[in-house]
């Protein structure tokens, strides 16, 4: 579970590269700006031998936005696997 | 960063801290319980029970979906994963769940063409890119997850990809509750209800529990700081006699929660008559299964599964640790014969179990300043 922004100059909001990098961790908030993820992903704090449902932590992932309807550059939006299900109010 | 350390400042954490301390009732042991496991992992990541007074109990409750899928269901799994021509894919932590007969893990190792994803949307890629196979997504999750499934299934049905089904093990977070309330073996005086969940379903589902309880909610974030809050929101309603639905994740909790995301649950999913929890066992309305518009795709219907019951390992007690009746560490085999490594539970294997929560992040001191 990320919180996603939707950055500016992004197109089409299913389009694979406007989608998070999110930090890999479920529940956390992260602010991913555009093209830089390393800079913006948190320390992953993993304990060992875990496993995580529904992040990607190696790759962008898709992300329908169809449950939010229109979105806008800025807005902040919480995906999870892959869909985004709320915006966030900051 | 943004977004992430306004919600885990040290210093409003001692602030909450010394509420919390200040609205106990001294003398008296208060259990609240957190449903969610997103919520048990921060807690123990970041120490927040350590600020809590001994007398504030937090107890785990069964909202980690992985750790609730019985045995039974991960053989039939794996019994699809090993028919011909299938390529099975599911989320990494359901790799490692043990079944009756192994794991997903030891399917694949023994031949079996099984494949992780982030979303069931890389699924519905691997079928359009196979199209001579069957590939089957294992769907796990509560109503969190339930969208992502759905909208999959209506982009498949939209496209007409044939060759892609899903074997579905969705729950639904209220039955449960509702059954732990009624059990007579846990006294519980509050709840740290599931914020992601409600960002679907919103906060009306969870009113019967002050409505037929009289138990506060408070609906939670996952930082450390929306924790501590919540606990005090908690604790403030008994103080004041109160018990309601509170709702502290409000910059993305919508009371209401995401129609549009229940209207395609409704319209894909519909509820199984009862289904099996590990550790709580059958439970009515809790599971969902494909709608009959969406047969065509139910994993359950296009291959053969075993559909056995099967028991828990005996030194397990997973079930226990589900239920809030007992922490991990008093588990027989926490940390000795079961690890993240070797699971032996559920509990063990998922991010968001509890016993994975505890060996993770070492709680193993105890002691707190009763108030």
């Amino acid at each position: 579970m990320t919180v996603t922004a939707v950055h500016p100059g992004a197109l089409a909001l299913c389009e694979p590269d406007i989608a998070a990098h999110p930090e890999n961790e479920p529940g956390r908030l992260a602010h991913v700006p555009h093209g830089d993820p390393a800079s913006s992903v948190l320390d992953p704090r993993h304990g060992p031998g875990t496993s995580h449902r529904g992040h990607s932590p190696d790759r962008p992932l898709e992300v329908m936005t169809d449950l939010v309807g229109a979105v806008e550059p800025g807005d902040v939006l919480l995906v999870h696997a892959g869909v985004a299900i709320a915006r966030v109010e900051l | 960063m943004k977004y992430v350390d306004e919600y885990r400042d040290a210093e409003l954490g001692r602030v909450l801290a010394a509420e919390i301390v200040a609205t106990v009732e001294p003398g008296r042991h208060y259990k609240v319980m957190e449903v969610c496991g997103g919520h048990t992992h921060t807690i123990y990541k970041y120490g927040v029970d350590d600020l809590l007074p001994g007398n504030v109990e937090l107890v785990h409750g069964p909202g980690c979906p992985v750790c609730v899928i019985p045995m039974g269901r991960v053989d039939d799994a794996i019994a699809v994963a090993h028919e011909p021509g299938v390529i099975f894919t599911c989320f990494g932590d359901m790799m490692r769940v043990p079944g009756g007969n192994g794991t997903l893990f030891d399917a694949k190792a023994r031949g079996a063409d099984i494949r992780m994803v982030y979303s069931p949307l890389d699924a519905l890629r691997i079928a359009r890119e196979n199209p001579e196979r069957e590939v089957v997504f294992f769907a796990v999750g509560f109503e969190t997850t339930a969208p992502s499934t759905a909208l999959t299934l209506i982009r498949a049905k939209a496209e007409n990809v044939r060759n892609f089904s899903i074997y579905c093990t969705h729950v639904t977070i209220v039955p449960p509750l509702r059954a732990l309330l009624e059990s007579p073996d846990l006294r519980l005086d509050g709840f740290i209800g599931p914020g992601h969940v409600c960002t679907v379903v919103g906060a009306r589902p969870f009113a019967f529990i002050p409505a037929d309880y009289g138990k506060p909610i408070v609906i939670a974030g996952f930082e450390p700081l929306d924790l501590l809050q919540s606990v005090h929101m908690i604790l403030r309603q008994l103080a004041e006699g109160r018990a309601e639905v509170e709702n502290q994740y409000k910059r993305v909790v919508p009371d209401e929660g995401n129609a549009q995301a229940l209207r395609v649950l409704e319209d894909v999913f519909e509820l199984r008559p009862h289904f099996e929890w590990r550790g709580l066992g059958f439970i009515s309305h809790s599971g969902l299964k494909l709608s009959d518009r969406y047969a065509d795709f139910d994993a359950e219907l296009r291959f053969a599964v075993p559909g056995v019951r099967v028991a828990d390992p005996k030194a397990c007690q997973c079930g226990e640790v589900l239920k809030g009746v007992i922490k991990p560490w008093e588990c027989k085999v926490f940390g000795t014969a079961c690890t993240p490594e070797r699971p032996i539970g559920t509990c063990m294997v998922s991010s968001e179990g509890a016993c994975a929560a505890y060996y993770n992040y070492g709680r193993f001191a105890r002691e707190r300043e009763v108030v």
